[in-house]
């Protein structure tokens, strides 16, 4: 093929079909080769298992929102796109565990940057990320979801947010029977000293 | 100066100091949890235990307890300290909760920050936390003992600082429970320090309960609205869009994102020090009350209807000038009381003065019976002679009509320190209440109709003392007065070093004048004299006084007070009025003079934040932007100038008084450029007082903490605001009591509730706090009435008859009424006076069934 | 018997002419047709600024192919381009140029803001960066991400495909 680098396009030598065939053949190659393109509408490619796209606010086995309204998913967001308002519990109208939940949870798609640090900062795990990535609006004011738009519907079973990645799996709770027999020990303990007389307080 | 080591360095320190002191200052942070630099030591969380070197070997001693002494060493950071603190903290935390995410507190725990520094990451514990409920602790206060640590601070405070003791420890041990001991509201108006005081969150407001995070909203310095005492404050306020930036989805509308959060100390050592009370403290939701004034009006076929800025202002300008085209500038009268900026006051003067030209303005709180100054003609200004800070350097200290508690609740305070000092206080009021009954040493029993007689007398005995002739005119020594009593208190009066006169301005003239007259007999003694509006000495010193000009200069000629002023108009003598923040029927007394004068009058302008009784009778009224929306300077009840910023956007299209009055004052040939600052100056240029008072300092004068405290909430810096220079001439000027009206049945007079005002009844409060509605009665002739609280009762007078609510004022005398001011829903002001009392006669009871 | 029912009705249905009209022609409205044909030949002007345009390059090259939605003719120059796609951190110094060009698109024009970036200024609450590309141009499909999957680009330009058919404006 040394010769097409000599060419001259006004004029000059005359090219050698060979190379073109040889080019077209690649090409031609490709008719047969499996079709590349993702159908992207109807056929969606499956996402890694830690894709960070929409938030879900998820909720307690028992149908109460797992969110206590503590605003550090707010504190940590680097783009300041987490607005909480957070209320009281009361008897009558009870959205949470404990004594407070949030009463506005808003969430500014607009700003927010998918990096999961509001993930990470939850202590409740109530926040995860789902992999719905399909969130165009025609209105800046759209991309303000709140609560209502995110929150998992009730009956719904929690997930765990992610796991291995930042943070460690999650640990199994130590049986309740692991504290007891602290407290036999405990108990032995006390028995063997001058003290032991006495019955310790506490269930035995 | 004696010296110690200091983790091998070199201090020296002032006798009597503790380590923890000396280390602070030196920049070396020990923590602490009991110990408070304004609180008494207590040692008992031994968190800020440090190595010293004795002579018998190396020991842990509490620093915050212990003073230095020469030559020691001292280690505040080897391994056994922070051994013994990380097991100190692994104690504290052995029930404490770990719930910082739903508690109020975090973010701004010294636990939390403590515990980060100093403490251990994992806890041994594994048995079952001790767990408590949450406790009711008053209408303001959320006690949560779950998170106690028992560092005592709230209890110390509350005891030993405001006097209370329906607050303390139940129990002992691990069992130690602190808390209120009865059940009900708190007695102390205090109490809300004691948010402040928890090193941690065991006890929250119920104002900022839940609403923010202290990384989240912003800090403002500000002082208090709502007395003259003007205590300093910092305001966190959330302001902005919901997400901090960016655009502004709602168009920057008040919501749950524009509005203030909650008002914490800041401290003053001259003003109000390291506490402020409750009524500064949660008294901040006026700005968005529903009566709030939101567009201007404008009244047509008898009703107002809202119309443009443009079209409100150039309507009103009109209005003035077809009054005072058609009968003449003086025909105009301008009535205020000392609410807003001194630079709204000082325009408002103006505007008087060299706008309208007219002479009939007035800012003082009752109608006087002279467009004179009764402290202007003896002390030689309208201003205190002594300032805050020496009540607690009196010896004698004579309280004179001033309900201090509901007031000037930051004065107890004072009042408080002194009394433990060791001064004698009197007091001279109707009754002796058991606020006034922490600090009062003495008590004269004095009716409301007895004020001026019982000044008189005192006035009198103490020149008969001192051999000085005074003339003093009229029948003021009634066989009802004690006169043994007075006497007596007049002889201590005139023995003591540094005696102290305390009283207010909205008592009758000649009470003021008398008493003036009684200090300045007594050389050494000073007057505090309390302004009964916020800022009623801005406006006296900007010139809003019938008799004085802009810098107290006395005035050639002499407006009308504000009762001649609403006489004339009911007369006809006058036709316009220009009513600047003030409801003058519902606060001043007369009502029936007021009512009728404000329908006589042809023009009414109406500049006011808040739709009120007197709206209604309103030509046109202009919206004015409220305290926290609005900057300025204010004078406090010393002559302290004290600056306010804005915080919070004004509401709807309202804008701030000094704008308004500038728009006013253009329609009037007068204009006046610039911002705040220039505004500031060129008061300075006319209002002599000011004149070595710099803006700058105003604005923000701090100092550190003397200790470096760098984990105290709250206390890290001192703030300090200059004094006006006013110029003190006294003289000894002539008493003379007119007649002063009969006898009755009943007497009534113009009570005050800490939680009763222009501002604090648009708040949203507690309910139970609010301490009575209606008329007041004594004991005594509510069970002689066969009546209680709740019931309603026919009072009856010369004027008429008002059907109110009562409630028992368990330390009322018998005979003696008491009207809540202001009287918005109850209009008793028809029975009071100008002296501030009326008589009455309660004529029937309606049973409970039938309201 | 007879012939089967299906086939009688066919027969019963085009016998007419109207029926054969309603077969053979299409009829529609002017504006439409208009409207069909812009949406499905969108020319862009990929305004690629930062990480989003890497993603935009994804979406336009064969895996995901914008080709498919008539959109593959990229046009560097706005006077040939309707479609102008900012992908990426508009700085304030970009944003005259951004302007500029989006001034020289010939009308019908739209915008896509891609990204956190282009949408409000991301995570850049600086001195230096364009708080939202909205606030120079007018922006027609919003798409989050940061950067956005190029799925998500594309579900963005088909939302964008459904604006423009439901435009109506008077062609002649």
């Amino acid at each position: 093929m040394g010769q097409a680098q000599d060419h001259n396009p006004k004029g000059g030598k005359v090219v050698s079909p060979l190379g073109l065939l040889k080019g077209l053949s690649i090409t031609f190659k490709h008719i047969f080769v499996k079709k590349f393109t993702v159908q992207y509408p109807e056929e969606k490619r499956k996402l890694p298992a830690r894709a960070r796209w929409l938030h879900v606010l998820q909720r307690h086995e028992d149908g109460l929102e797992r969110c206590v309204g503590c605003m550090l998913c707010a504190a940590a967001c680097p783009t300041e796109a987490i607005f909480i308002i957070a209320a009281e519990n009361t008897e009558e109208h009870r959205v949470s565990h404990g004594d407070r939940y949030a009463k506005v949870w808003d969430l500014d798609l607009g700003r927010c940057m998918f990096c999961g640090y509001c993930v990470e900062a939850c202590p409740e795990e109530a926040i995860y990320m789902s992999d719905v990535y399909e969130l165009a609006t025609y209105k800046r004011d759209g991309l303000i979801l709140h609560k209502e738009d995110l929150i998992a519907p009730p009956g719904s079973s929690p997930k765990w947010a992610w796991s291995g990645f930042y943070r460690k799996e999650p640990k199994e709770k130590k049986p309740l029977t692991q504290g007891l027999r602290h407290l036999k020990e405990f108990e032995e303990y006390l028995r063997g000293t001058q003290y032991g007389e006495h019955e310790p307080k506490g269930k035995a | 100066m004696p010296i110690f080591y200091l983790d091998n360095k070199e201090v020296s320190f002032n006798e009597g100091e503790t380590i923890l002191q000396v280390a602070w200052r030196e920049g070396i942070f020990i923590p602490v949890f009991c110990f408070h630099p304004h609180l008494p030591v207590f040692a008992g969380c031994r968190v800020c235990l440090v190595e010293v070197e004795t002579k018998r070997g190396r020991t842990l001693v509490p620093s915050c307890a212990t003073q230095a002494s020469e030559g020691i060493r001292v280690f505040t950071d080897t391994e056994k300290v922070r051994e013994a603190r990380a097991g100190q903290l692994e104690f504290l935390l052995l029930n404490h909760p770990i719930e910082c995410p739903v508690c109020d507190a975090g973010g701004e725990c010294d636990l939390q920050n403590i515990v980060y520094r100093f403490g251990k990451t994992t806890s041994r514990f594994f048995f079952e936390k001790r767990k408590r409920e949450r406790k009711y602790a008053g209408p303001f206060l959320e006690l949560y003992p779950n998170r106690c640590i028992v560092c005592y601070r709230c209890v110390s405070f509350y005891r030993d600082i405001a006097g209370g003791d329906d607050w303390g420890t139940l129990k002992r041990g691990n069992e130690t429970l602190v808390g209120p001991l009865k059940p009900g509201p708190l007695e102390s108006e205090f109490s809300g320090n004691m948010i402040e005081v928890c090193p941690l969150g065991a006890i929250t407001g119920r104002d900022y309960r839940f609403s923010s995070r202290p990384w989240e909203h912003k800090e403002f310095n500000s002082i208090s609205p709502h007395d003259s005492i003007g205590a300093n404050t910092r305001v966190f306020a959330r302001v902005g869009g919901p997400f901090g930036r960016g655009p502004v989805i709602t168009g920057g509308k008040r919501g749950e994102w524009h509005h203030i959060l909650r008002v914490n100390i800041r401290v003053n050592p001259d003003v109000n020090g390291p506490w402020i009370d409750d009524r500064t403290r949660f008294t901040h939701g006026f700005v968005d009350s529903r009566d709030r004034l939101k567009e201007p009006l404008l009244k047509r076929d008898d009703t107002l209807r809202a119309v443009s800025w443009d079209e409100a202002i150039e309507k009103a300008i009109l209005g003035l000038k077809n009054i005072r085209e058609t009968y003449g500038p003086q025909s105009i009268g301008m009535l205020t009381v000392g609410r807003g900026t001194n630079e709204s006051a000082f325009l408002f003067a103006k505007l008087a003065r060299e706008g309208i030209f007219t002479q009939n303005v007035d800012s003082r709180p009752t109608y006087g019976h002279s467009s004179l100054d009764p402290v202007f003609e003896i002390l030689g200004s309208s201003i205190s002679t002594a300032v805050i800070k020496d009540i607690e350097e009196s010896d004698l200290i004579v309280v004179f009509g001033v309900d201090i508690k509901n007031r000037f609740p930051l004065l107890g305070l004072n009042l408080m320190s002194a009394q433990k000092k060791g001064s004698d206080i009197a007091l001279i009021f109707p009754y002796l209440d058991k606020a006034s009954g922490r600090w009062a040493t003495r008590h004269v029993e004095a009716l409301p109709n007895e004020y001026e007689k019982i000044a008189f007398a005192f006035t009198k005995e103490i020149s008969d003392i001192l051999g000085i002739s005074v003339e003093i005119k009229g029948d003021f020594l009634s066989d009802k007065i004690d006169r043994e009593e007075l006497k007596d208190l007049a002889d201590v009066f005139v023995r003591a070093k540094k005696p102290l006169l305390i009283f207010s301005d909205d008592l009758p003239y000649e009470t003021q004048k008398a008493l003036s007259l009684a200090s300045v007999l007594k050389g050494e003694s000073a007057v505090l004299y309390l302004r009964m509006y916020p800022n009623g000495q801005g406006f006296v010193d900007a010139g809003v006084h019938p008799s004085l000009l802009t810098g107290q200069r006395p005035s050639a000629f002499l407006g009308k007070s504000t009762l001649s002023m609403l006489e004339s108009l009911k007369e006809g003598d006058m036709k316009g009025l220009i009513l600047l923040r003030v409801d003058p029927l519902s606060e001043f007394p007369n009502r029936d003079l007021t009512e009728q004068a404000l329908k006589k009058a042809e023009f009414v302008l109406i500049l006011d934040s808040f739709e009120t009784k007197s709206t209604r009778f309103g030509d046109a009224v202009l919206p004015l932007a409220t305290f926290y929306e609005e900057e300025g300077t204010y004078t406090n009840t010393e002559g302290r100038v004290q600056y306010a910023g804005k915080i919070l956007d004004p509401l709807g299209i309202s804008r701030p008084a000094v704008e308004v009055l500038k728009d006013l004052l253009s329609g009037f040939d007068v204009t006046i450029n610039g911002g705040p600052k220039e505004l500031f100056e060129s008061m300075k240029e006319e209002n002599l007082i000011y004149k070595d008072i710099d803006y700058g300092q105003v604005k923000i004068k701090e100092e550190a903490f003397p200790l470096e405290i760098p984990s105290l909430r709250g206390i890290k810096k001192v703030f300090r605001t200059p004094l006006a220079t006013y110029p003190r001439v006294k003289k000894i000027g002539t008493l003379s009591l007119s007649e002063i009206e009969g006898e009755g049945e009943f007497v009534i007079h113009r009570g005050y509730r800490l939680f009763k005002s222009r501002c604090t009844t648009r708040s949203p409060l507690p309910r139970e706090i609010d301490g009575g509605v209606g008329l007041g009665i004594s004991p005594e002739d509510a069970k002689a009435l066969g009546i209680g609280r709740g019931d309603w009762i026919i009072v009856e007078g010369e004027k008429g008859k008002v059907r109110t609510p009562i409630f028992v004022n368990e330390y009322l005398p018998k005979g003696v009424l008491e009207g809540v001011w202001p009287f918005t829903d109850f209009p008793l002001n028809r029975f009071i006076g100008i002296r501030g009392f009326g008589w009455v006669r309660l004529k029937t009871t309606i049973p409970k069934e039938a309201k | 018997m007879g012939k089967p029912r299906e086939v009688e009705r066919f027969f019963d249905e085009n016998s007419s002419l109207e029926a054969l009209v309603r077969r053979a022609v299409l009829i529609t409205r002017l504006d439409r047709l208009v409207a069909w044909s812009r949406k499905n030949s969108l020319w862009p002007l990929p305004f690629g600024l930062a990480c989003c345009a890497i993603e935009g390059m994804a979406a336009f090259f064969a895996r995901y192919d914008l080709a498919r939605f008539g959109a593959e003719v990229f046009r560097f120059s706005p006077r040939q381009a309707d479609l102008m796609i900012v992908m990426g951190t508009v700085t304030l110094k970009m944003a005259p140029v951004i302007k500029r060009l989006y001034d020289q698109m010939t009308s019908p024009k739209w915008v896509i803001a891609m990204g956190g970036c282009a949408m409000a200024g991301g995570p850049y609450n600086s001195y230096s960066v364009l708080q939202g590309v909205d606030k120079i141009v007018p922006v027609d499909v919003y798409v989050p991400g940061c950067p956005p999957r190029p799925e998500s680009l594309i579900w963005g330009i088909t939302k964008l495909q459904e604006k423009i058919k439901e435009e109506r404006e008077e062609v002649i």
